[in-house]
Formats: C-alpha cells, sequence, structure tokens
C-alpha cells in the first residue's frame, strides 16, 4: 500500500516537472523566470489540488450514497457550485475576477443547496440509480438556469463561457490561494474521518449499530463535501469525472478501505486532472483547450461503461 | 439486561408501531420472537440500536436509560445483523471484519495491535481466516454469512441482534448459523426475529409472541410455544408433533376457512 503510494507521489512530480517546463518559452532568463513563477507554477498547483479535491470528493459522495457512480459533477453538485458563481459574477457587476471571499462562498452555498435536495429525496427513494437519475435532472436543470442567466446578461456570456468549460488558462497564484486555504480545511478532515467512510457505505441500520449517529454526522460530511467541491468549481470551472475514474481506479488497484481510497483518490486526482491540463495545452498547440473537455472525453465513456458492468 | 417501560414507538408512515410495549430480557440465552408481518419485530431493533426514538415510554439497558449512552459505547454493548446489510463488494475479508473495531479506538488512528489480534482470533473463531485475503465480492453466499457474523463479533457484543437471519439461506446453512448463535448464547445475549417457527421452537431457550405491537406472551420456549399461541399469532391451525423430545409444528387450513366449511 505504501509503496503504491509512493510510486503515484513520484508520477505525480514527474508530471509537475513536464507541467511548468514543457514547451519551450522564447525570451531571455527574466521573461522565463516571470512566466514560470507567475504562470506555469500556480496552474501546475492549481491543477494537482482541484484534482485531488475532486478526487476525494467523489470517493466521498460514493460512501455516502452507497453508490459507486456518484459523483461531483454527474450528481449535479458542481453544477450548483457554478450556478453560485454566475450568480456572484452578474452580481458582482459582470465581471469575472474572482473575489477572495465571495466568489467560494457562493459556490459553497449552491452546491449546499443541491446536496441538501440529493439527501431529502435519496431517503425517499430505494433503488441507488435513482440517485444518479436525479442528480443528473438536476444536473441539466441548473444548467440551464446558468445558460438563462448569461443569455440575459450577454456582455459576460464569453468571460464567463469559457470559465465554465473549464481550464486553469490564465489563473494566477490567488485563484491558487483560495483553493489552499479550502483545501488545508477539507484535506486534513477527510482523512481523519477515513474510517467513518467506511462504516457510511454500509446500511443505515448498520452504521448507527457501529456507533454512528447518520442524523448527527450527516450535516458536517455535507460541510466536508462543499468545501472539497465548491471552491474547485470556483476557481477553475466545470471539471467533471474526475471524482468518479480515480477513486474507482483506485479500488480495483488495491482495496476499497478508505484508509487507502482517500490518499490514493488524492493523488490519483492530482494526476488525472495534471496531465488533461498538459494534453489540453499540447493538443492544439499553440491553441489551448479547456481541460473539462478533456475530462468529459476520458470521462463519459468510462461512466457508460461502469454503468454496463453494474447491470 | 433490557428493559422496556411502556414503550410506544412508530414512524412517519405508520404512527404508531408498538403499543405500550414492556418486555424485560434475560441476562443472557437465545431469544426468538415471531409475529406476522408488521407486528413491530423489527421496531424494536431499531429502538435498541437508536435508529429510532420511542415516542413515550422509557428503554434501560443494564439499569441505564439508553439515551444516556453515546451512540459509540452503546455500539460497544449491542451489535445488529439488519435484514438487508450493505457491503462494499472491492473490502477485503479482514479489512471488512475489522470494521467491527470500529466503536473500541479512536477512529482516526489506524488500528490497533490488540484490535489486529482481536480480528484475527475472530476470523480462526468463525472460519473466515483462509478468506482473509479475498474480496467480497468473490465470496460464495454461505461464505459472506459468515464473514457478517465474524464482523459482528469482531464488536465484543453483549447483546447481538438478528433481523430474520435465516432467510436467503439454504438450509445447510440456516443450521451451522443457529449452531453457532446457540453456541454463543452460552454466553452472551442473542435476540433474533424468526420466520420459521419449527427452527424457534428447535434453537431457542425464550420466544417473545408479538401481534399488532402487543406483546401477546413471553417465556421459556418450552412453557410458551403451543399450537393456542401460534393460531392466534397467525390465524392458521396448527399440529403438534413430538419427535425425540423435539416439538415440530405444521400449519394447517386457514381458521376462517375451516369455520366456513
Amino acid at each position: 500500500m505504501k509503496i503504491k503510494l509512493f510510486l503515484l507521489l513520484l508520477i505525480l512530480i514527474f508530471l509537475s516537472i513536464i507541467s511548468v517546463k514543457i514547451v519551450d518559452i522564447e525570451g531571455n532568463n527574466d521573461v522565463r523566470g516571470v512566466i514560470i513563477y507567475n504562470i506555469r507554477l500556480p496552474r501546475t498547483l492549481l491543477s494537482i489540488f482541484v484534482g485531488g479535491n475532486l478526487g476525494i470528493a467523489g470517493a466521498i459522495l460514493q460512501s455516502l450514497f452507497h453508490n459507486p457512480l456518484a459523483e461531483p459533477h454527474i450528481i449535479g453538485l458542481s453544477s450548483g457550485a457554478l450556478l453560485g458563481t454566475t450568480i456572484y459574477f452578474l452580481m458582482a457587476g459582470s465581471t469575472w475576477d474572482i473575489d477572495p471571499l465571495f466568489t467560494p462562498w457562493s459556490a459553497i452555498l449552491g452546491s449546499l443547496f443541491v446536496l441538501f435536495l440529493l439527501l431529502t429525496f435519496n431517503q425517499k427513494f430505494q433503488s441507488s440509480n435513482t440517485l444518479i437519475l436525479l442528480g443528473v435532472s438536476l444536473n441539466s436543470l441548473l444548467s440551464s438556469f446558468t445558460s438563462l442567466l448569461l443569455f440575459l446578461k450577454q456582455k459576460t456570456f464569453q468571460g464567463v463561457y469559457f470559465w465554465i468549460l473549464g481550464g486553469f488558462n490564465g489563473k494566477s497564484w490567488n485563484h491558487f490561494y483560495i483553493l489552499l486555504f479550502y483545501s488545508l480545511i477539507g484535506i486534513p478532515w477527510a482523512f481523519l474521518w477515513r474510517k467513518k467512510f467506511n462504516i457510511l457505505f454500509l446500511s443505515e441500520e448498520e452504521i448507527y449499530s457501529l456507533g454512528i449517529s447518520l442524523k448527527k454526522i450527516q450535516p458536517l460530511i455535507i460541510i466536508l463535501l462543499t468545501f472539497l467541491i465548491a471552491p474547485s468549481v470556483a476557481v477553475s470551472g466545470m471539471i467533471g469525472f474526475v471524482g468518479l475514474i480515480s477513486p474507482h481506479l483506485m479500488r480495483v488497484w488495491e482495496t476499497a478501505d478508505y484508509k487507502w481510497l482517500i490518499p490514493s483518490s488524492y493523488l490519483a486526482g492530482s494526476i488525472l486532472l495534471l496531465s488533461s491540463d498538459i494534453l489540453s495545452r499540447v493538443l492544439f498547440y499553440p491553441t489551448e483547450i479547456p481541460v473539462g473537455i478533456i475530462t468529459s472525453f476520458l470521462g463519459v465513456p468510462f461512466f457508460i461503461y461502469l454503468l454496463i458492468k453494474r447491470q | 439486561m433490557i428493559k422496556f417501560l411502556n414503550v410506544n414507538a412508530g414512524y412517519e408512515t405508520k404512527k404508531i408501531v408498538l403499543k405500550n410495549f414492556t418486555w424485560e430480557t434475560p441476562q443472557k440465552g437465545f431469544v426468538g420472537i415471531i409475529g406476522p408481518n408488521g407486528a413491530g419485530k423489527s421496531t424494536i431493533f431499531r429502538l435498541l440500536i437508536r435508529y429510532i426514538a420511542p415516542i413515550s415510554g422509557e428503554i434501560y439497558l443494564n439499569n441505564i436509560d439508553i439515551k444516556k449512552y453515546t451512540q459509540e459505547n452503546l455500539a460497544k454493548i449491542i451489535a445488529l445483523l439488519p435484514q438487508k446489510p450493505i457491503w462494499e463488494p472491492s473490502l477485503s475479508v479482514e479489512e471488512y471484519i475489522s470494521l467491527g473495531r470500529y466503536p473500541h479506538h479512536p477512529s482516526w488512528r489506524p488500528l490497533s495491535k490488540k484490535d489486529i489480534i482481536r480480528v484475527n482470533e475472530i476470523m480462526i473463531l468463525t472460519d473466515t481466516i483462509m478468506l482473509k485475503k479475498k474480496k467480497l465480492h468473490q465470496l460464495s453466499g454461505g461464505e459472506l454469512q459468515r464473514v457478517i457474523i465474524a464482523r459482528i463479533l469482531a464488536q465484543d457484543p453483549q447483546i447481538i441482534l438478528l433481523d430474520e437471519p435465516t432467510n436467503n439461506l439454504d438450509p445447510y446453512y440456516q443450521i451451522s448459523l443457529l449452531d453457532k448463535l446457540r453456541e454463543l448464547s452460552k454466553e452472551i445475549l442473542i435476540i433474533a426475529n424468526l420466520h420459521d417457527i419449527n427452527l424457534a421452537s428447535f434453537y431457542t431457550d425464550y420466544v417473545l409472541a408479538l401481534k399488532n405491537g402487543i406483546a401477546l406472551s413471553f417465556g421459556k420456549t418450552k412453557e410458551v410455544l403451543n399450537c393456542n399461541l401460534l393460531n392466534h399469532l397467525f390465524n392458521i391451525r396448527y399440529t403438534e408433533i413430538n419427535y425425540k423430545n423435539k416439538r415440530i409444528f405444521l400449519p394447517f387450513h386457514l381458521t376462517n376457512q375451516e369455520e366456513k366449511s
């Protein structure tokens, strides 16, 4: 288990070096230094943290809903955060400059709202596939709402649209610091609670009988999840399927025990998103494509494969 | 050990399931709860793990009000096998059984040596040690049943609640499970909902008969379980057959039909 984690870490470091150094920069040493320090370094760190946060958020959602298909994007949490942030951007006077306080919190409120809806309905439905259907419908409803808002305020359309597509182009240290703040709460928290997530995968009666009061713990997990998901969406837009692919691969590679799943999904999510970001830069060089498009191209076939396998 | 005092309990959809329920369990032994569907058998268990709270009345565990326990301390005493357990199929047998240690150690720390040794002992005891590294999805139905029981034993409970444990098991596993429970009941208290009257007659020390949320009778199986009670419980007439000191109950004819004809 430790060797595998070390291996993942090595891959991540290797990719980070590529991400910072790739595609040679023209100009003298000063210019290169500025580009590396002000553009490539924050961008690389952002991909690592967003990927990691989404990875463990996916792992935790899968335990909370007893469903291996649960993922921030698929069940509509990202769309909720997206709508929240879009509303903020419009209210802030059609800018798309990030505010260290209001941007992440409008995203947090958006995804809290969706998570609350999902949990309320999840208790009413018995079949676990209903959750996915419900999430998908919420997802498209909220996306349409976001589109409507943008349509009414066409001035902002282009800026916000690129942000929605998901990417790290033009992101600065500011974005990273905002994300770092919530990650420093969310990541250690998720790790300390790793054993609880093992128990939460069991049936409700078993959860109580093993000493966890679900009623008491659920609100806290909702807060943890929104801290992981919403700031990531606020700084980088809609990036789907990282939270589905990484925990799933890690489950198959070693085990579903969360003492492994939490750290490994984090590293796997980082690796996945960082390599997608590198791809997004070199694939149509010198044009960059939004990284959210790449993760969807990888994620949708994977999702369909999982659906078929579950039958 | 457990004492129910005038307990009323129910759910959102069905307000009152248990009515003015008063019952005191023995310290140890094998207790079977029998009764028709919806009689409130599972509700008793849900109250004991505090999955639901009673509307009125009190429940005492070792003479202390159950509300005064923390959920974790309660889990050190009472373990439950629900009707439909859920498990993560990619978990290994050892990891799954270790979940039973959850209430016994601080959850943010790795398992202690003592816990690991205990899990190992349980695996030897339940004959699951050779499955240790296997994933749950690779197990057969019988193996899985043993592994789930092992997880419950790893909790080191003084009371084990089993909600229809013999459902969906073929006769071989039914009997081997009940043999094991009988063995355990010499040390601790086992309470099981049983649909099969004959298994209850063969294996339990005590029987609680429940109908419409009311306890019809409770006592030693030999004294309480008879055709009259069963007739009353299920509206079916039963015949008793004695075979080698065991009593077998056979149902025949719905009482109402009998009366009509």
